[in-house]
């Protein structure tokens, strides 16, 4: 169990306040080192508590968070948080900004990382000036300058049009493969991250629904159409029927009859999705997924 | 600006740099957020200093020019009244300057609290910008140390320079003029020590209530009374911060209450030593006389403090000031661990 960027035991986040209870319950998994994993859900799911929790920000109400196998303060050096709302001085330039950035990280400061990142910003310009889109692009040079082992985004890409999500993807990526640094980006929407992504872990109502490389989970499961009849002995995800017909997503346990039913491998969205519609389907974690003692095995 | 941010590509002297700047990054960053509150910090005691000692030469110029007169203020001579008015108007002009001054420093430390709790940390952490630093190489406690640390020094620098200012234009003046007395509250509170210590006072209060409260105006209506209540809290005990003397006089002896003191309680004393409020016999009452006899009053009592207590009185204050100072930031790094680890 060596290399783990991230391995939660237990975690749980509980928010003081009317109305509000647990963010976060109960979360055991574990991330390998050099991973690019995507961390999905629906709003409200617990990501960005995830994030913050493990970015050392919050100190959780239950359980433990391991981050490069310290406690998330102490590998503060080592890892690098972009924030939903992409936090910047507004009152600094994107020079100053930067500079700052080489003030605070003296160990790690590359500034020509950061340099390529930041691209062509207009230097001079105050953050407070810059449109949605920039700041992105300042806060992930500002991340990336620092070099850090492990990235964690929080929808990352929300602010950028196509072409520059397109673009500014392809740069974490390149950085990320040059150095083989860990990222975890969340995200609601799905698109943004298949295919960049080989890892995957959904949380849903505070809980860490699936886990494990982005193969494995899809080759575990089958899209299942056929008569309405028992699907038994593979576990149902979901199961929806049209008519005569049924077609039902399943945890294959053993081989699938083929003489029944018609198998497919279902997407990643397919995959999710259902998930997402059967909140009372058990959770998954492959065996490079489960911390400790394993929650559920394939 | 451009001259600091030069962070240089070449790894040799970037290795030097880096740990050169390992102690004072943070502190670096905390100075360009802040660059105009704390240049305004910096000019204002060199304004305010240039202020008082241009007020207190020019009154000097009008001393020396009404004595070259040959008028008198006491003893009315035919043909002064113009210039004895015009000389009183200019005197009231300077009482007027330090009152000013007086009443600026007393409304520092409010200002230093509500900087503090407001733009420094609560702002901080009402935006979410906090995150920015502590994702960076620096723990929430070093971020905390240099929100703390540039102000710190700052307002040191500055309110020891305003207050010893405002202390030399009252001794200055206390000579030339019936100036204000030590002991009133905008000039007690403007000298000595105890300005630095309100001010130190307040930039930890401050920043314990932004700590605790995160938004900026929640936190600095907070700070803003307990600044309040901390001057009325003090303004009613300064006088048991330090034992008074007592003077005892018997009852129509000649008495002659100290120049220069703060009277801070008087009544009757009776053969036993007993204190007794002096409405106990007043002596207008017809009965005044007999009213001393049945009460075995023996003599009569002034608690006060002379002008020597300035200094032992100011100390106190001060070291009472900077303890809860010392406190609230004790507090603050508390809550901070307690809340992000």
């Amino acid at each position: 169990m060596t290399g783990a960027a991230i391995e939660a035991t237990g975690l749980g986040m509980k928010y003081r306040g009317r109305g509000r209870g647990w963010a976060l319950r109960d979360c055991s998994f574990r991330l390998p080192a050099g991973r690019v994993c995507a961390l999905v859900g629906p709003n409200g799911a617990g990501k960005s508590t995830l994030l913050a929790l493990a970015a050392g920000f919050l100190r959780p109400s239950e359980g433990t968070v391991r981050v490069l196998g310290s406690v998330p303060g102490q590998a503060r050096a080592r890892m690098a948080f972009v924030a939903q709302d992409k936090p910047l001085y507004p009152q600094l330039t994107v020079d100053a900004t930067l500079w700052a950035g080489a003030e605070l990280n003296p160990a790690t400061w590359d500034q020509e990382t950061a340099e390529r990142i930041a691209g062509d910003l207009p230097r001079d310009a105050r953050v407070r000036d810059l449109s949605g889109g920039q700041r992105t692009r300042l806060a992930l040079a500002l991340a990336l300058g620092k070099r850090p082992e492990l990235l964690l985004l929080d929808e990352p890409m929300a602010d950028l049009d196509p072409l520059s999500r397109h673009r500014l993807m392809g740069a974490l990526m390149a950085e990320a493969a040059e150095r083989s640094t860990t990222i975890v980006m969340s995200s609601h929407i799905l698109t943004e991250l298949e295919g960049v992504c080989d890892y995957l872990l959904l949380v849903d109502g505070g809980r860490v629904r699936l886990g494990g490389e982005t193969e494995d989970l899809l080759a575990a499961h089958t899209l299942l159409t056929g008569p309405v009849q028992d699907t038994a002995p593979h576990t149902v995800v979901e199961s929806r029927t049209a008519g005569r017909l049924q077609t039902a997503l399943v945890r294959r346990q053993g081989a699938v009859d083929t003489d029944v039913w018609e198998a497919a491998e279902p997407s990643l969205e397919e995959l999710l999705l259902a998930h997402l519609r059967s909140p009372e389907a058990p959770a998954l974690l492959t065996p490079s997924a489960a911390a400790g003692q394993a929650v559920a095995t394939v | 600006m451009s001259a600091i941010i030069a962070p240089s590509s070449s790894p040799a002297p970037r290795a030097a740099a880096a740990s050169r700047n390992r102690l004072r990054g943070p502190e670096r960053v905390v100075v360009a957020q802040h660059r105009w509150a704390l240049w305004i910090m910096g000019v204002l005691p060199v304004l305010a200093t240039v202020s008082l000692v241009g007020a207190w030469l020019w009154t000097e110029h009008v001393l020396d020019a009404f004595a070259a007169t040959g008028c008198s203020v006491t003893h009315t001579t035919p043909g002064c009244d113009a210039t004895v008015n015009a000389y009183l108007d200019r005197q009231m002009w300077l009482r007027e300057v330090l009152d000013r001054a007086g009443l600026m420093m007393m409304v520092l430390p409010a200002l230093i609290g509500i900087f503090v709790a407001g733009p420094v940390i609560a702002r901080e952490l009402e935006s979410g910008t906090y995150r920015l630093a502590w994702t960076q190489s620096v723990t929430p406690a070093r971020w905390l140390a240099a929100k703390l640390a540039v102000p710190t020094v700052v307002t040191l620098a500055s309110v020891s320079v305003l207050s010893a200012a405002c202390t030399w234009a009252q001794g200055r003046a206390e000579g030339a003029y019936q100036g204000q007395e030590w002991h009133e509250r905008t000039a007690y509170g403007s000298m000595g020590t105890v300005p630095v210590g309100y001010a130190l006072c307040m930039l930890a209060l401050g920043a314990l209530a932004g700590l605790v409260l995160r938004r900026t105006l929640t936190a600095t209506v907070v700070t803003v009374i307990a600044y309040g209540t901390l001057v009325a809290a003090f303004n009613s005990a300064r006088n048991s911060l330090w034992p008074t003397l007592t003077d005892t006089f018997e009852q129509g002896s000649h008495y002659r209450f100290p120049d220069g003191a703060i009277n801070v309680g008087t009544g009757w004393l009776t053969d036993s030593g007993q204190r007794l409020p002096h409405s106990t016999c007043l002596e207008w009452a017809p009965d005044f006389k007999q009213c001393l006899t049945e009460k075995d009053i023996a003599l009569r009592y002034f608690d006060y403090h002379p002008a020597s207590h300035f200094w032992p009185l100011q100390l106190v204050e001060t070291g009472i000031l900077l303890a809860l100072a010392a406190l609230a930031v004790a507090l603050a790094f508390r809550v901070l661990r307690r809340h992000h680890g």
